[in-house]
């Protein structure tokens, strides 16, 4: 019996594995509601394609605060960020994430932000995004970088009212 | 007629059901309960930031999660601040438990529970890292770990030499260690054929390119590379490594004269993305991981070597 059981359990399992990181196609979306609850429950599910299909690009992010006076205070997030933290990887994943721009997420990072800088009496805040660019090598040795200036690829989110927040 | 059939069937229970002991998954609990702990730990001036009522996770989207009875999170029923401290030192106290191998019956399931909640509670902050400890306490916690490199064990073994001088604590031997096991090892396995195939779909993998893609991300540069790019061939190397040494991982893994190879290029590989990317915390956990292929003589040579 506890044989048996266990060899279920194996099955099951085993197809929670390969369900989870599969590919889009007609299998997966009949079989995900079976599993949803279970890979859920154990927050498994990721699709492991770390830096695939192509490594990805850096971004960089900042804040654009316009306090009630209407003065803009443009405040650097990914700048401010230390290398040798321990935190570091779980603020360059919560820019990463917020770069997506999925939009209850980032509304709750703007009220985050708008409670951050209470001090300045935000009316609004909207963030930056820089995203790197990719530097040949012959390029980098002449001096380029990823994050230059004349490269960076900005983009601004939604302006997100600290009021409604 | 049956013959080959029931020997197939024989050596399938023997692969998922054999019994043996804990030795294996206890060095896969002490070096993940390490990494785990320097992962958590390092987070500990921001926890409010990261974890707390008002961390950067706390409106709509929050609700999303917790409307979802599936997502669940020890935290979502926290209404002050310091329960969240809390919760946050009981956690890594019970990682420090799980390491050690005090009450590891008890630890184990602590651990998962606020890995999960901690997880659930911003998954704006989680990466990579988060889903494979999600991927291996489940499959930790089914077995009875805690028998060998424990301080539980140690009390087995006074116990024992209380009752009677001469005698041995028996080394107990389970079919959910197998089961336990077998799964982890798979897990690892079904990790590269992922990770390798989708990286077969880029063109930098394909050109000899990612590793300098990779390392010129400003997030992840932990090294100069200005040499690299003046040794272009060393960039070719190591993406083409990369592919080899996951591929061939999949499939030679299994075999008893290849192991020891694929082992440690796999731990190799991870090193080598804690060094140049700074990916400490990822790369601890995935040696941790790959260690559930170490065989248990391995182990045991080791440790009559270390006297």
């Amino acid at each position: 019996m506890k044989a048996t059981l266990l060899l279920l359990f194996s099955f099951w399992h085993l197809g929670a594995m390969v369900v989870a990181p599969m590919p889009d196609c007609y299998f997966k979306r009949l079989i995900t509601p079976v599993y949803a609850p279970y890979l859920a429950l154990f927050h498994i599910g990721s699709e492991w394609g770390f830096f695939a299909p192509d490594p990805g690009r850096g971004v960089e992010m900042s804040f654009l605060v316009t306090d009630v006076m209407g003065t803009e205070h443009h405040l650097a997030f990914s700048k401010n960020l230390t290398r040798s933290s321990g935190t570091y990887m779980r603020y360059i994943s919560l820019h990463d994430n917020l770069f997506a721009q999925k939009p209850p997420y980032i509304a709750d990072a703007a009220s985050h932000v708008c409670r951050q800088y209470a001090s300045l009496t935000p009316k609004s805040v909207q963030f930056e995004f820089g995203l790197s660019a990719i530097v040949l090598p012959d390029d980098y040795l002449a001096g380029a970088r990823p994050m230059d200036a004349s490269v960076l690829q900005r983009t601004r989110s939604d302006v997100f009212p600290c009021s409604a927040l | 007629m049956f013959g080959p059939l029931r020997s197939a069937i024989d050596g399938w229970r023997r692969f998922w059901l054999e019994p043996r002991d804990s030795l294996t998954l206890d060095l896969v609990r002490v070096f993940l309960g390490a990494a785990l702990f320097m992962g958590y730990a390092a987070v500990a001036p921001a926890v409010q930031d990261l974890y707390g009522l008002e961390s950067w996770f706390t409106g709509q989207g929050r609700q999303l999660y917790i409307d979802n009875p599936w997502r669940q999170s020890a935290l979502y029923f926290f209404t002050k601040p310091w329960q969240v401290t809390v919760f946050y030192y009981a956690f890594l106290g019970s990682i420090a438990a799980f390491t050690v191998g005090w009450k590891t019956r008890w630890a184990k399931w602590m651990v998962l529970i606020g890995h999960t909640s901690l997880a659930y509670s911003n998954p704006l902050i989680t990466y990579g890292v988060d889903s494979i400890v999600s991927s291996a306490l489940p499959l930790l916690c089914i077995a009875p770990i805690g028998e060998h490199l424990s301080l539980d064990a140690v009390a087995r073994q006074r116990r024992t030499n209380r009752a009677s001088l001469d005698e041995q604590p028996g080394a107990s031997v389970s079919s959910r260690t197998t089961t336990a096991l077998r799964l982890l090892q798979i897990q690892m396995v079904v990790f590269f054929i992922f990770s390798a195939s989708s990286k077969l779909a880029g063109d930098f993998w394909w050109s000899g390119d990612a590793i300098w893609v990779a390392l010129i991300n400003p997030e992840f540069t932990n090294i100069p590379i200005a040499w690299l790019a003046e040794n272009y061939l060393v960039v070719n190397a190591l993406t083409y490594g990369t592919l080899l040494i996951e591929i061939s991982y999949v499939f030679l893994i299994w075999q008893k004269a290849s192991r020891p190879y694929l082992l440690a290029g796999a731990i190799l590989l991870h090193l080598g993305i804690a060094v140049t990317m700074g990916l400490y915390f990822f790369s601890a956990v995935m040696i941790a991981c790959h260690l559930c292929f170490v065989r248990r003589e391995w182990i045991v040579h080791i440790c009559r070597l270390a006297g």
